[in-house]
C-alpha cells in the first residue's frame, strides 16, 4: 500500500537522517582522534622491539624481525618487580591521602560559607602554579631533619602536598553541581555534617574521586624529579627511577627507552582501567525522585 | 573488549614480575660480606666505618659494572669499612642532586665530581678538602698520578681538589669511508676541510653534524682556538676578550653560508645528530672521546685535530682535552677522625693504577702511568696518537667561563650563525657577566 | 540550615591545611626569599648575596623573559581553545554514543600516560629535518621538504605536541562532570522536545559550567608551568631560545646558568600571574551555582 506519509513520519523520517549524518560525523572524528593516540603508544612498543641501532633511522616501520634485547637488558640488569611494589606502595598511598584530605576540603569548601573562602579558594589555586623545582630543595631539607631520605614516606608526604591543591579545585568543581536537596533531606532526618559526608556525598562522587584519584597516581607515578632527589637506595626505587638509570652516558639508548616506557606503562593503564568501572552514568539517577 | 584488555595487561605485568623474581640477583648490588677469616689488621679494636659514596659511575656507564667490582674488592680487602654507594648517570638532575646534598648538609663522604667552573661552589662554600691539607698528613696521597693530569686540577684558587682517573680529548671525527667515497683528502689542514664541505653539500650528505639547541660547544672552543691558537684560547676574559674569539665565532656564520650544518642545526638535537654521523649520513662531526664507544664501524672512522685557521695561530697538532672529573673528599668526612683514614684509603684504591687501567680501557686517557690497553679499534688509536703528538692540550672555555656567561655565550651562537647578532656585541656581554 | 554549624569545617579543612602548609608554602616561602638574592649555584643556597629587588627589575629588560612571556600567551590561548575545547567537544561527542564509548574513553587517555620523553623523541622524529617523518612523507607527495621548526613556524610546532598531550586529560574530566548529570534531567527535556544541540548548549554546558571553569583554571595554570615535553622537543628554547616558555626559562636560569636567586624570580613571577589569571576568569566566568 502506498499512501504518502503524515506529517509526524516524515518529522520522525528527517530527525533519523538527520542523526544518521551526524552520528557519522561524530564517529569519523572520534576515530581520527582515536588513531593518534593509538598509534603514539604503538609506536613506542613497536620500537621496543627492535635494536637500538635502527630506531632512530627508521622508528616508524614495524618491527618484522621483533627483538627481545632491549626487555632482556632491562630486566636483567634491574630488579623491575621490586620497583613496581616501590611504586605502589608509594604512589597508592599518595592517592588514598590525597583523597581523604581532599574529600573533606573540598566538601567543606563547596556547602560552607564563611570569610576565608575566597582566599583559601585563590590559595588552592595559587599552588596549582609552584613549580616542582623552586620548592624542592627546601622540602629536600625538611625531609632531611625528619630523617626520610631513601624512605617511602619521604616522598609520599611531599607528592600528597603537591596533588592536593588539583584535588581539591576538581573535587569542588565536581561537588557544586550535585543537588543540594538531597543533603537537606537527609538533615530533616536528623543526620549529621559528617553522616551526609559518608553516606551521601561519598557514593554520588565516586565518579569524580575516581577521576582524581587517575590523575594523582599518574603523576606521583611519574614524578621522576622528586623520587630522584629524595629516595637514594636501590632497593627503594620506583620504577620510574629505575628505568631512568637506563640514560647510558653515550647518549640514550632508545631502544632501551622505548621498553622502558611501556614497562612503565603498563601499571597506569590497568590502574586506569579498574578506575574507570567508576565513572558511570547515572549514578545520581532517580535521586531527585526518591 | 575492555575486559580482554585487562587481562592482557596482567598477563603482561604477571610474566615480567616473574620473570624479575626468577633471575640471578643483578650484578651491581653484591652485598657486602666481610670476610670473617681475614687475618686480623693492625688495630686490634676496629670501629666498623661507613662511608658515603656518590659518583656518575651508575646506570649503563660502561665503567658501572667494574666500579662495583672494585667497592666489593675494597670492602672484602678492608673489613671494617663499608661502602654505601650512590652512584647513577651524571646528568642535570643528578649534578642539582649532589649540589643539593652539599647545601643542606647532607655531604657525602666521597664523591666523584666535576672540576672547574662546577666545582667552584664547592671550594667557595669550603665543602671539599684540598690534595694539599690532605698531603699534609698523607703525604703519598695521589703520588702516582702523573704530573700532566694533575696539572689540570688546579683550581681557581691554586690549589688542587680532585684526582683524576681518566681524561678526554675532543677532535674532528670523520667518516674515512666517506671521504674515500668522493675521493676527498681527510682535512688536515683548513683548505681541505673547506673542499670537503663543500663536496659533501653537493652530494646530499651533511658536512658537518652539529646541533645548536643542546650542545653547540664544540666549535666554540675550536673555531677560538683555530683563529687565536693556545695562547688566545686559554685566557678566561675577565674584562676584555682577545680579538681571536670574535674572528673565530665568525666562522659559524661562515660555516652556515657554506651549508657546513643540518639545514635544521638550530633546532635538531644532539642525539640525533650524533646518530647520523654513526649511520654515514653526516660525514664530520666535532665531538669527544666520549662517542667512541657508539661508532659502529670504528675502522672506517678516525679522528684529528681540527686544522688551523687562515691567519690563525694554532699550531696543527694542539687539542682541547684534559682531565675535568676525579675523587673529592668532602670537609665532613675529613674533620670526621674516623672517617678520615677510611676515605682516604677509598680513593687511593680507586686510583691506584691497577683501578686507573680498568676505568681507561673503556675511554679516554689514563691519569697515571699504565700500559695501554689491548684491543683497539682505529678510531681509538687515532684518538690515543692524536693526545700523543699534541703540542699543547688545554681545557675546553667552559671550565673557564662562568656559568651564567657560558651559558650567554652558548644560547647566542644560533643568533651569530644566523647572521642576527656580531661575536663582538655576544663576547661584551660575555665579559660583562664573566664574574 | 544544614551548613550554618561551622564547627564542624575545621575538620574537614585543617588537614589540608596542615599538609599544604609545611610542605607546599614553606618551601614557597623561602623560594620568595632566594629571589631576593643573588645564588649562583645550588650547592651556595642558604647563602649568597643580598640583593633586593634587583632580581625583578632585571626582568623588565630581560628579552628572554619577554620572549617567554610571548611565548606562554600563545600557549595559554591554545591550551583554552584547542585543548579544553577539543577536549569539550570529544567528551560531548563520546557521551552521546552508546556503542564504543567505553574504547574511546579507554584509548583518549593513552597520551597522558606515555612519558614527556617518548612522545617528544617522536615528535623529534617528526620534524628533523634530513629524516623525519614528515619530510618523508612530503619527498614521497614529490614536494620540497620543509623546516618544521624555523624560526617562524617552531612555536607552533612545539606547541602542538604539548596540547594533544593533555586533551585526553580534560576529557575524562569534563565527561566524568557529564555523566553526572542526572538523566532525569533529560528525560524531562525529551519530553519538551529540546533534542541535539539545543540540548547541549542549554542543558548539558550550563550543568557542567564549574567543571569547565576548573578546567580552563587547570589549562591556563598549566601553561604558566609547562615544562617537560617544550624540553625534550625544543631544548633550551631551540630554535635559538624562540621556544621558551616561562617554565622552560625558569628551568634553564636555575640549573643551566645556575642563576638561582633570578630562577626563583621567576618562578614568583609565574605564581603571581598565575593568580591575576585565575582571578580573573574566575570572576568573569561566575556564574550561580544551579541547584536542581
Amino acid at each position: 500500500m502506498d499512501r504518502s506519509l503524515t506529517a509526524f513520519e516524515k518529522q520522525v523520517r528527517k530527525t533519523r537522517i538527520a542523526t544518521a549524518v551526524s552520528k557519522t560525523i561524530i564517529y569519523t572524528v572520534l576515530c581520527i582522534w582515536a588513531f593518534t593516540t593509538v598509534y603514539t603508544l604503538f609506536w613506542v612498543v613497536n620500537n621496543s622491539f627492535k635494536d637500538k641501532t635502527i630506531i632512530l633511522t627508521d622508528s616508524f616501520s614495524l618491527a618484522v624481525k621483533p627483538v627481545l634485547d632491549n626487555y632482556v637488558t632491562a630486566f636483567r640488569k634491574l630488579n623491575i618487580g621490586r620497583a613496581y611494589l616501590n611504586s605502589f606502595i608509594i604512589s597508592g598511598s599518595t592517592v588514598i591521602l590525597v583523597m581523604v584530605f581532599s574529600g573533606l576540603t573540598a566538601y567543606a569548601m563547596t556547602r560552607y560559607t564563611f570569610r576565608l573562602k575566597n582566599v583559601l579558594y585563590l590559595m588552592f589555586s595559587g599552588s596549582l602554579l609552584f613549580p616542582a623545582f623552586s620548592t624542592i630543595v627546601p622540602i629536600f631539607r625538611m625531609v632531611l631533619k625528619l630523617n626520610l631520605v631513601s624512605h617511602p614516606l619521604g616522598v609520599i608526604i611531599p607528592q600528597t602536598a603537591s596533588n592536593l591543591s588539583f584535588a581539591i579545585i576538581v573535587l569542588m568543581g565536581f561537588m557544586s553541581n550535585l543537588p543540594l536537596e538531597l543533603e537537606e533531606a537527609a538533615f530533616m532526618e536528623g543526620c549529621n555534617v559528617f553522616n551526609i559526608f559518608f553516606r551521601i556525598i561519598l557514593p554520588i562522587s565516586k565518579p569524580a574521586f575516581a577521576t582524581v584519584a587517575i590523575f594523582t597516581f599518574l603523576w606521583s607515578y611519574n614524578d621522576l624529579f622528586m623520587q630522584m632527589v629524595i629516595l637514594r637506595k636501590r632497593e627503594t626505587y620506583p620504577i620510574c627511577t629505575l628505568l631512568n638509570e637506563i640514560s647510558s652516558q653515550f647518549g640514550t639508548d632508545f631502544g632501551l627507552m622505548a621498553s622502558a616506557v611501556t614497562i612503565v606503562v603498563l601499571p597506569v593503564l590497568i590502574v586506569y582501567l579498574f578506575l574507570q568501572k567508576n565513572i558511570v552514568k547515572g549514578l545520581t539517577a532517580g535521586a531527585i525522585k526518591g | 573488549m575492555r575486559k580482554l584488555l585487562a587481562i592482557v595487561l596482567i598477563i603482561a605485568m604477571s610474566i615480567s614480575l616473574l620473570s624479575a623474581c626468577n633471575k640471578a640477583k643483578p650484578v651491581d648490588e653484591p652485598t657486602p660480606t666481610p670476610d670473617a677469616s681475614t687475618p686480623k689488621t693492625e688495630e686490634p679494636q676496629q670501629k666498623t666505618v661507613t662511608l658515603r659514596t656518590v659518583s656518575m659511575f651508575g646506570g649503563t656507564d660502561p665503567s658501572a659494572a667494574d666500579y662495583q667490582q672494585l667497592i666489593a674488592n675494597f670492602m672484602k680487602e678492608n673489613s671494617n669499612i663499608v661502602i654505601n654507594d650512590e652512584s647513577a648517570t651524571a646528568d642535570e638532575t643528578w649534578k642539582a642532586r649532589v649540589t643539593t646534598d652539599f647545601s643542606s648538609g647532607n655531604d657525602p663522604d666521597v664523591v666523584f665530581y666535576f672540576t672547574g667552573a662546577d666545582a667552584v661552589q664547592l671550594i667557595e662554600t669550603g665543602k671539599v678538602v684540598s690534595i694539599e691539607e690532605i698531603r699534609e698528613v698523607y703525604p703519598d696521597y695521589a703520588s702516582n698520578i702523573t704530573e700532566a693530569a694533575m696539572s689540570f686540577m688546579k683550581e681557581f684558587d691554586g690549589k688542587h681538589y680532585a684526582v683524576p682517573i681518566r681524561g678526554f680529548y675532543e677532535g674532528l671525527f670523520c667518516n674515512t669511508d666517506l671521504f674515500e667515497q668522493y675521493g676527498l683528502e681527510l682535512p688536515t689542514d683548513w683548505e681541505k676541510l673547506e673542499t670537503a664541505i663543500k663536496k659533501f653539500k653537493e652530494v646530499g650528505i651533511v658536512p658537518i653534524a652539529a646541533s645548536f639547541s643542546d650542545v653547540p660547544h664544540y666549535w666554540i672552543e675550536h673555531f677560538i682556538y683555530a683563529v687565536g691558537g693556545y695562547e688566545d684560547h686559554k685566557v678566561n676574559p675577565k674584562d676584555t676578550y682577545p680579538e681571536s674569539w670574535a674572528e673565530g665565532l665568525r666562522w659559524f656564520k661562515k660555516f652556515k653560508d657554506m651549508g657546513a650544518f643540518p639545514v635544521d642545526v638550530n633546532a635538531t638535537k644532539n642525539d640525533i645528530t650524533t646518530n647520523m654521523f654513526y649511520d654515514k649520513q653526516a660525514a664530520m662531526i666535532l665531538d669527544g672521546s666520549w662517542i667512541v664507544g657508539g661508532i659502529k664501524d670504528p675502522d672506517t672512522v678516525t679522528v684529528l685535530p681540527v686544522p688551523c685557521a687562515p691567519g690563525g695561530k694554532k699550531d696543527p697538532s694542539d687539542i682541547i682535552g684534559g682531565f675535568s672529573t676525579g675523587f673529592y673528599i668532602s670537609r665532613k668526612a675529613w674533620d670526621d677522625p674516623d672517617k678520615r683514614d677510611a676515605a682516604v684509603k677509598f680513593v687511593q684504591y680507586m686510583t691506584s693504577n691497577e683501578a686507573i687501567s680498568l676505568f681507561a680501557k673503556v675511554a679516554g686517557a689514563p691519569a697515571a702511568d699504565v700500559p695501554s690497553p689491548e684491543g683497539m679499534t682505529a678510531v681509538m688509536e687515532a684518538g690515543i696518537k692524536m693526545g700523543g703528538q699534541a703540542k699543547n692540550i688545554d681545557m675546553p672555555i667552559d671550565s673557564r667561563l662562568s656559568k651564567e656567561a657560558w651559558t650567554f655565550l652558548v644560547s647566542s651562537i644560533g643568533s651569530i650563525a644566523d647572521g642576527q647578532v656580531t661575536p663582538e656585541e655576544v663576547l661584551q656581554e660575555v665579559v660583562n657577566k664573566n664574574k | 540550615m544544614l551548613y550554618r554549624d561551622k564547627k564542624p569545617l575545621i575538620v574537614f579543612i585543617i588537614p589540608s591545611l596542615v599538609i599544604l602548609g609545611v610542605f607546599l608554602y614553606y618551601p614557597f616561602v623561602q623560594n620568595i626569599i632566594n629571589s631576593f638574592y643573588d645564588i649562583s649555584g645550588l650547592a651556595a643556597l642558604g647563602g649568597g648575596k643580598y640583593v633586593g629587588l634587583e632580581n625583578f627589575r632585571k626582568m623588565f629588560t630581560d628579552p628572554g623573559i619577554r620572549q617567554s612571556l610571548k611565548n606562554t600567551l600563545y600557549m595559554m590561548f591554545f591550551a583554552v581553545f584547542f585543548q579544553v575545547g577539543t577536549a569539550l567537544i570529544l567528551a560531548l561527542m563520546v557521551d552521546s554514543i552508546t556503542k564504543g564509548a567505553q574504547f574511546f574513553r579507554t584509548v583518549f587517555f593513552f597520551p597522558v600516560v606515555i612519558s614527556a620523553t617518548a612522545i617528544g623523541l617522536m615528535f623529534n622524529l617528526f620534524y628533523s629535518y634530513n629524516g623525519g617523518l614528515f619530510n618523508q612523507i612530503l619527498l614521497k607527495l614529490g614536494m620540497e621538504r620543509v623546516l618544521w621548526l624555523s624560526d617562524e613556524l617552531a612555536i607552533y610546532m612545539v606547541s602542538l605536541p604539548v596540547i594533544w598531550q593533555y586533551v585526553g586529560f580534560y576529557f575524562v574530566i569534563l565527561l566524568t562532570g557529564l555523566n553526572g548529570i542526572p538523566q532525569d534531567i533529560f528525560e524531562y527535556a525529551l519530553l519538551d522536545g529540546v533534542t541535539g544541540i539545543r540540548k547541549t548548549w542549554y542543558i548539558s554546558l550550563p550543568l557542567i559550567w564549574d567543571v569547565i571553569k576548573v578546567c580552563l583554571i587547570l589549562a591556563i595554570t598549566g601553561s604558566l608551568k609547562v615544562f617537560d615535553l617544550p624540553w625534550v622537543v625544543a631544548p633550551n628554547g631551540a630554535p635559538k631560545g624562540l621556544t621558551h616558555f616561562l617554565g622552560t626559562y625558569m628551568y634553564f636560569k636555575t640549573f643551566i646558568s645556575q642563576s638561582v636567586g633570578y630562577g626563583a624570580a621567576i618562578s614568583v613571577l609565574i605564581v603571581v600571574l598565575g593568580l591575576v589569571v585565575s582571578f580573573t576568569v574566575n570572576k568573569v566566568l561566575r556564574r550561580d551555582p544551579i541547584v536542581y
